[in-house]
């Protein structure tokens, strides 16, 4: 890991429209190396959108996002980690045969050995031969999560990571979470918890209406906010927009 | 590469350890053999069904009658016309015109035809095949013969113990062209298209389905930002290939042990033994990749374009009509029919690759129109994978709309780096 308080993410005014509809207005921020960072919004407010164009999964309609210096390509940039918010699997292969086809993609040395060690870290190590659809969604959700770590990415990206997550999953990415923020690796959190928000993120960006409204360090943004928490803050920067249709 | 690599593993191994995958390999083509023996024990065979369709009705036709068994030379032929057989002195006479082109068929009646009631057939077609068949107009001259001018006994005869014996010559060098050198000729197409048939039926769902995969179970994020979306089309395409790689070998596998036992019983015809040729076999193999590559490319195209296996499906199937169209307009490469649908088929993509094997078991496929044929399968081919992979490219995360063409080929577009 390189040494922290350098810009691992560079988005320079990013503009993003999907036919006649803008998303993204401009946009610039950047992540630096070994915080995790939160990035906030409400539905629509363009979240994913700025992350897909991040990983180069959309084309952006302006502007540059860089991951370590360069646009992103798999697996020549640096390790990416990403747990999308619309996730899935090969539900009809068996859990081992994913998880190992996923590690080789990733470059992992060993991927079977790596993901039976993950698979009995989380109590799912009888069920390494049996086929993903016959597994709850509980259990499915700690296979994406191994997934996704899998390769101890230096970037790890978590669209909603907590949605629809029981307790004790929540609490199994919880210690994922620290332990790769330990390792030094960069993390972005798109959540609409700000109780998480609040307790893991050093810095943030609330987006509304495709730009910037807050970004900064936590602190700094309640600060500019009166001090007040995450949670008011949200409710203050979209309740403006309900009292302006309000008005008209 | 080496990514390339790992997606063709995952997906060939998943692919052959399903076992729906080879009760599919195995039971097509075991009720494709059983129709074909249940034909087969009922009388009918394919040839069969092409015989009739030679045409004679616009032919130049020449007879010599050495029993003095014809009292006319005159038919009313299909079309309701009058035909008239030309008469010639002798069997080497009528031969003559036969090879200088001068008549399309020659009829021999030999003098001992009471005996042994043969007639002997000479034509020299463009393309010889098994299925050229000459006999009605000498058929009708008999019966009309028999009718007006021989008695019972020799009616009888005439009806149903008359045999016809055709002799065709080459065009180029007027040989004689054996059974063998017409199997020889054939053994390839006729491979090529029993094995294309059964891969269309077998794996073109399948082909489908390994495309809409990721979007409908909403893995094409997890995989794009582990690889090139290219690296992972090519190593599908790739994959599909092998697969239907090694579908063929379960149906060739048991043939070509089945031949073996054959030869060593003696039980294969000679014409048969002899015939194979492996040089038709090479080149019609060459033409059965190709035409695969090009079903692979286009199913894929398809995969790519929808979200699910369900909207793709009713997509793919337009797509196999395509294919299997010169089915349909069969009496258009018997020469039935209007040939305008063969030739056009003929260059067709999606129907190319039928057409093509078609023509030649008929032998109306010029050697340039084979290549011609070839390397337009593989360049259209080629294209519709380039194309799939574009398509991919800005579609991959696209996990419920159906296809829109302006998002698809306006901006903002998805573009992936080497």
């Amino acid at each position: 890991m390189q040494k922290k308080n350098t810009a691992l993410i560079d988005v320079r005014h990013f503009k993003m429209s999907f036919a006649d509809k803008v998303v993204i207005k401009d946009l610039s921020f950047s992540v630096n190396r070994g915080e995790i960072f939160g990035l906030l919004g409400s539905n629509g407010s363009g979240k994913t959108t700025t992350i897909r164009a991040l990983l180069d999964l959309y084309q952006p309609t302006g502007g540059k996002l860089l991951i370590g210096g360069e646009p992103f390509v798999p697996g020549k940039n640096i390790s990416v980690g990403y747990l999308p918010e619309e996730r899935g699997l090969y539900k009809k292969e068996n859990v081992i045969d994913v998880m190992t086809y996923f590690g080789r993609l990733r470059g992992l040395k060993n991927p079977k050995e790596w993901s039976l060690n993950y698979l009995k870290r989380v109590g799912l190590e009888e069920h390494a031969k049996t086929k993903i659809n016959k597994l709850s969604q509980g259990m499915q959700q700690k296979i994406q999560l191994g997934i996704t770590v899998m390769n101890d990415p230096e970037l790890l990206i978590l669209d909603e990571p907590t949605k629809g997550f029981d307790p004790v999953n929540r609490r199994l990415l919880m210690d994922i979470i620290d332990e790769l923020h330990e390792k030094g690796s960069t993390i972005i959190m798109i959540t609409h918890y700000m109780d998480e928000v609040e307790r893991l993120c050093d810095r943030i960006l609330l987006l509304k209406d495709g730009v910037a409204r807050a970004y900064g360090a936590v602190s700094d943004v309640r600060k500019s906010f009166g001090n007040k928490s995450l949670d008011q803050i949200f409710v203050d920067v979209y309740g403006e927009k309900e009292e302006e249709e309000d008005h008209e | 590469m080496n990514k390339i690599f790992e997606v063709i593993r995952f997906e060939v191994m998943r692919s052959i350890k399903k076992p729906s995958f080879w009760a599919a390999a195995i039971l097509i083509p075991v009720l494709f053999g059983f129709y074909i023996f249940i034909a087969a024990m009922s009388g009918y065979s394919a040839g069969e069904a092409f015989e009739s369709a030679s045409d004679t009705s616009e032919m130049k036709l020449g007879l010599h009658d050495g029993a003095s068994f014809v009292k006319s030379n005159v038919i009313k032929n299909t079309n309701g016309d009058e035909q008239e057989f030309a008469i010639y002195e002798s069997t080497q006479a009528g031969i003559d015109a036969v090879q200088a082109k001068e008549i399309d068929v020659f009829y021999d009646i030999p003098e001992n035809f009471s005996e042994k009631p043969t007639v002997n057939i000479y034509a020299k077609p463009d393309q010889v095949t098994l299925f050229d068949d000459y006999s009605a107009p000498i058929a009708t001259l008999l019966q009309t013969h028999a009718v007006t001018e021989v008695s019972a006994i020799n009616y009888s005869i005439i009806t149903n113990s008359i045999a016809y014996e055709t002799i065709n010559y080459d065009a180029d060098d007027n040989h004689v062209v054996e059974t063998n050198e017409i199997v020889g000729q054939l053994s390839g197409p006729i491979i090529a298209l029993a094995l294309f048939y059964v891969l269309i039926i077998v794996l073109g769902n399948r082909l489908v389905v390994a495309m809409t995969e990721e979007k409908e179970n909403r893995i094409s994020e997890l995989m794009l930002t582990s690889i090139n979306p290219r690296n992972l089309i090519v190593g599908k395409i790739i994959s599909l290939m092998i697969v239907g790689f090694i579908q063929l070998l379960v149906l060739v596998i048991p043939v070509l042990i089945l031949y073996k036992v054959g030869i060593n019983y003696d039980v294969i015809p000679e014409f048969i033994r002899e015939g194979i040729s492996a040089l038709s076999i090479a080149q019609y193999a060459l033409l059965l990749v190709a035409s695969y590559f090009l079903f692979t490319a286009g199913c894929v195209v398809i995969g790519t374009l929808t979200p699910t296996a369900k909207d793709a499906n009713s997509f793919s199937s337009v797509f196999v009509i395509m294919v299997i169209l010169p089915i349909f307009f069969l009496g258009s490469f018997t020469g039935k029919d209007n040939q305008f649908m063969m030739y056009f088929l003929t260059y067709f993509p999606p129907s190319a690759p039928i057409a093509i094997m078609l023509r030649a078991i008929m032998g109306s496929l010029a050697d340039w129109e084979f290549w011609v044929g070839l390397a337009d399968i593989v360049i259209v081919g080629a294209l519709l994978a380039k194309l799939a992979t574009y398509i991919f490219c800005k579609n991959a995360i696209e996990f419920t709309a159906r296809i829109n063409f302006k998002k698809l080929f306006g901006s903002p577009r998805k573009s992936w780096k080497n």
